[in-house]
């Protein structure tokens, strides 16, 4: 049963996928079948994944690949792929689980929405192209499924095509990633150029296998940074980020599933799986495009980090958080820390997912209100959706030896700190994680604590199929943490192929005081902050921040997003209003000139002619027309102007023919 | 050549063309166009005329059904009216169906079965485009450029 | 009319054939043929093998399809679109069956060109090409007289046009 599933890996992202077109089928009526279709397909893909996963743990190393010819192009062979080796199972675990969790909730957040069995046929259709994407054994393939995930996500964040802001956020989003791409389509075909093949893995002869590998020379740092620039645009980083909190404005499980834990981190997945291509001629593990991938994901940490501080709306903190983070996986991919990188991104997608999910619970029980300064005392009325956002949020500011998150960041920067170029991002990263956990606190403060403000007004506890998924993901967040802690780091070692085994007294490293000093330092900071923030009374919804209270420039700054989506206004798409314009004005002016200059011989030429005509042929013509126009008259009557029957006719006439040939030969 | 692969494209095919040229409704009918012609297509496929295959789903597919689309849109307070169906035009196809295959299967010089070929490259062909076939290329050109500007000045708005 | 007995005995012994290979092993379906760690190299790859070279067993070769069962289909499609072209009153439905029977007429020429001896050029495949490209320039201008027709007469049923009537 295992070998089976192993070598027909298709299967698994086939059933969502076969459940998406069956939902699609639906009409809008069946509800009930489109939920229940849609989360058993998940379950099935669940239930596959963990039968593909079980055999991976058996040897180390372990890697399946099967390829197959897609189609042939005159001598060209285009061959495809899948391939199941522990980075594809640990992701098809985790995208299978989170999206199983998401599902269900998804029943009780959408439970009134008009479009409720579309909802489920693009969901089931984005697991499927997810799943695909993770166990693809050629570039081409996995550019494949990157850009149906893109899609999902269009017609996902557009979901509510009605506002003309998810419209925008959707085009904003297609387009954005569409930039990235482009980078990574030219990558791929610089990289078929020059090794001839896009397979991963091909029995020695793959693009990352030793043989392909040898075919690159200097080209691999450029192949490697165009396809990087894909992730760019996939994961948020800079300067790419601009569309990921746009994103936000799709119903929160798709915010959820599709940027918060898979499809964003599937930039991060790109660059692990195409890792070979980026340590190429490594020098002590340090190569140019991996300190490009380092600092770009430096900057992004910081800068979304920075941004979070000061947003009001609970989405949008959450997806500057989930851009920031991804920033810290890039980090950990650029420094070496692949393992690490890894960990993180599969870490977080269970506290993100929990986060996101609390958000949405927050939301639905406020009637809408995202607003996070109209909300307050939360807690009392909201007890289990409180809980599982605290465990969501202690994972993600990293508090220590409780929640997988922690383990993961102290794996980070134990890998940061050991980068031999340069110290900086280490600072840099340590910067980054105190503002997450004070953006943090003062989320939480401003949700849960205080008095009641504006939108608490009403407000209920989410119905059980919400609750329940949020309960599942903070237990997998709390127990995820029992394979990643370093006494017993059984994720790291399953991820590089070495055995693991149990020593108690690497529990506590070095950098466990640093992570605990720098938690404390955030959430003491958080707390000291934002400690009057919910004591206003009722009647003052929108209060001013205490941080735009010390520092309002700092704050607008950031409040603004630093400028950027301005800056870009400016600039990219000013520019290219500016050449639409010119060639507008060269179209109506330069090109048209010339034209009517064409026109104008023409016409001389024209003036010739008519004289001839008129004075030499016309008079002989005019006696052979009146002769035609009797005839004419007489043939008109048969034209009844239909043209159908004159096609019938021809039709007819073509029957003739042919029956004349049958009878002759 | 498969013969599997030949019933299954086959029945795709023609249930999809059959589907285009009846189903009431003209956006359904655009959309199983492009479906027959993915059908057909597959035929360029299994035929080894992978070029032509690719230049028909990137023409029709991608251009030439996304045109009918836009027509559909643009004429849409017309499209309820499209009740009528002339039933002798049924007659007249299905007569001609009958007559073609009945002259292709008497016809014995057809019953053969394909030889093997060397495979059509994208270079021969790109070579004989551009030696043999250059003056058709260039005609054909000429003749696009002369329907992009024809279908230009027929649906430009008359200046008043 | 001697002949139309032996056509229709032709029709059920081609009928037979085409339903006696539709339980033939589907061997287009991707994954499930191919074995693990394939250690077939790039560079050494067998040649993408049209399945008739691949087969010169007799037997085999009698299963697959044959010039006429092409232009069998071919005349379906062709059919069909003179069913849409003279049935249908909208005159989108009358390019769509013009755009299908020029299809027929192209899997034709494909056909002819795979099945004839093969000569120095491509033939049949330039003609298709061509043929593909008339084609596209006939829909353009044929959709942009449906929409030139319809501000005209606010109307795209072409039994409501009748001005060419005499």
């Amino acid at each position: 049963m295992n070998f089976r599933i192993v070598t027909n890996l298709w299967l698994i992202p086939a059933v969502p996928f076969a459940a998406s077109l069956v939902i699609l089928s639906l009409s809008k009526a069946r509800r009930k079948t489109a939920a229940a279709l849609a989360v058993a397909g998940q379950i099935a893909a669940l239930a596959m994944s963990v039968l593909a996963f079980l055999p991976t743990l058996q040897t180390n190393n372990f890697r399946v690949v099967q390829n197959f010819t897609w189609f042939t192009f005159g001598e060209e062979v285009l061959r495809l792929g899948f391939v199941l080796d522990p980075l594809a199972a640990a992701m098809l675990m985790m995208i299978a689980l989170v999206g199983l969790c998401i599902f269900v909730f998804s029943i009780g957040y959408m439970a009134d929405d008009k479009r409720f069995t579309r909802f489920f046929a693009y969901l089931s259709f984005f697991s499927g192209a997810m799943l695909g994407l993770v166990i693809a054994n050629s570039l081409l393939l996995l550019f494949v499924f990157w850009e149906l995930v893109g899609l999902a996500s269009y017609l996902l964040i557009g979901f509510w095509i009605e506002r003309p802001s998810a419209a925008a956020a959707a085009k904003k989003a297609f387009i954005t990633t569409r930039i990235g791409d482009m980078g990574f389509f030219l990558g791929m075909l610089w990289l078929y150029n020059r090794s001839g093949t896009l397979l991963f893995y091909d029995g020695g002869t793959g693009c990352l296998e030793s043989a392909g590998l040898a075919l690159l020379g200097a080209s691999a740092t450029f192949i490697v940074l165009l396809i990087f620039f894909g992730a760019v645009g996939k994961s948020g980083q800079f300067p790419l980020h601009v569309w990921l909190p746009d994103a936000m404005e799709g119903p929160t499980p798709v915010s959820a599933l599709i940027h918060a834990a898979t499809m964003v981190a599937a930039g991060v997945f790109l660059v692990a799986r195409v890792y070979p291509l980026f340590s190429l001629g490594a020098i002590n593990g340090v190569t140019s495009s991996l300190t490009v991938v380092v600092w770009i994901g430096v900057t992004t940490a910081l800068m979304a980090a920075l941004i979070a501080i000061a947003q009001a709306d609970i989405k949008r903190i959450l997806a500057y958080s989930t851009v920031s983070q991804l920033g810290l996986m890039m980090v950990s991919l650029g420094v070496g820390g692949v393992p690490a990188g890894i960990m993180h991104l599969l870490a977080h997608g269970f506290f993100k997912t929990l986060l996101f999910l609390g958000a949405g619970s927050v939301i639905h029980g406020c009637h809408g209100e995202h607003d996070i300064r109209k909300m307050g005392g939360l807690r009392r009325v909201m007890p289990v959706t409180f809980f599982t956002y605290a465990i969501g949020m202690m994972a993600l500011s990293g508090v220590p030896f409780f929640f997988s998150g922690s383990w993961t960041k102290e794996e980070i920067l134990h890998a940061t700190a050991h980068w031999p170029r340069s110290h900086a991002p280490y600072y840099l990263i340590l910067a980054g994680i105190i503002l997450t956990a004070l953006y943090m606190t003062r989320q939480i403060i401003y949700v849960f604590f205080g008095n009641a403000r504006a939108a608490s007004d009403r407000v209920h506890e989410s119905p059980r199929v919400m609750t329940m998924p949020l309960t599942a993901l903070a237990l997998c967040t709390i127990f995820f943490g029992v394979v990643l802690t370093s006494a017993w780091p059984w994720l790291h070692a399953y991820l590089t192929g070495e055995p693991a085994h149990f020593e108690i007294t690497r529990l506590i490293q070095p950098m466990f005081f640093v992570s605990l000093v720098l938690v404390s330092a955030g959430v003491v900071l958080g707390i000291w902050m934002y400690r009057k923030a919910g004591a206003q009374a009722r009647d003052r919804p929108a209060e001013i921040d205490p941080l735009e209270y010390a520092q309002p420039a700092l704050f607008r700054f950031l409040a603004n997003k630093m400028w950027i989506d301005e800056f870009y206004g400016r600039t990219v798409i000013a520019f290219s209003w500016a050449g639409a314009r010119l060639s507008d004005w060269m179209d109506r002016y330069f090109w048209d000139g010339l034209v009517r200059g064409f026109g104008a011989v023409g016409q001389l030429f024209a003036m010739f002619t008519t004289s001839v005509d008129e004075r030499g042929i016309n008079a002989g013509v005019d006696e052979t027309t009146a002769g035609t126009r009797g005839l004419g008259r007489l043939l008109s009557t048969t034209h009844s102007g239909q043209i159908q029957i004159y096609l019938g006719v021809v039709a007819i006439g073509m029957l003739a023919l042919l029956l004349l040939y049958a009878w002759l030969a | 050549m498969n013969s599997a692969a030949f019933v299954v494209i086959a029945i795709f095919t023609l249930a999809a063309a059959l589907a285009a040229a009846t189903l009431r409704k003209l956006m359904h009918a655009a959309l199983s166009f492009a479906v027959a012609f993915v059908g057909l297509a597959s035929f360029f496929f299994l035929l080894g005329a992978e070029f032509v295959g690719l230049a028909l789903v990137f023409i029709y597919i991608g251009a030439v059904a996304v045109l009918i689309v836009f027509t559909i849109l643009l004429t849409r307070r017309d499209v309820g009216k499209d009740r009528g169906f002339n039933w002798s035009g049924i007659v007249i196809a299905l007569a001609m169906f009958g007559a073609l295959t009945w002259s292709i299967l008497k016809t014995q010089s057809l019953a053969i079965v394909a030889p093997h070929i060397r495979a059509l490259t994208v270079k021969q062909i790109g070579a004989a485009l551009m030696t043999t076939y250059v003056w058709p290329l260039q005609c054909v050109g000429l003749l696009l450029t002369a329907a992009l500007i024809g279908a230009l000045v027929l649906v430009m708005e008359e200046k008043r | 009319m001697r002949n139309s007995n032996l056509g229709s005995i032709r029709v059920t012994r081609v009928g037979e054939r085409v339903l006696a290979v539709a339980g033939f092993p589907c061997d287009f379906l991707p994954p499930s043929t191919d074995e693990i760690q394939r250690k077939a190299c790039f560079g050494a790859t067998p040649k993408p093998a049209r399945e008739v070279r691949a087969l010169p067993n007799p037997v085999r070769h009698a299963m697959t399809p044959t010039l006429q069962v092409f232009l069998i289909v071919s005349a379906a499609l062709f059919s069909i679109g003179l069913l849409a072209a003279l049935s249908r009153r909208h005159a989108i439905f009358i390019l769509i069956g013009i755009e299908l029977m020029l299809a027929a007429a192209n899997l034709n020429f494909i056909a002819f060109w795979r099945f004839a001896p093969q000569s120095k050029q491509p033939i049949g495949v330039m003609i298709a090409i061509f043929s593909i490209a008339i084609s596209a320039a006939e829909a353009a201008v044929g959709l942009a007289m449906v929409i030139a027709v319809y501000r005209h007469y606010r109307t795209t049923n072409v039994d409501q046009l009748d001005q060419l009537k005499g």
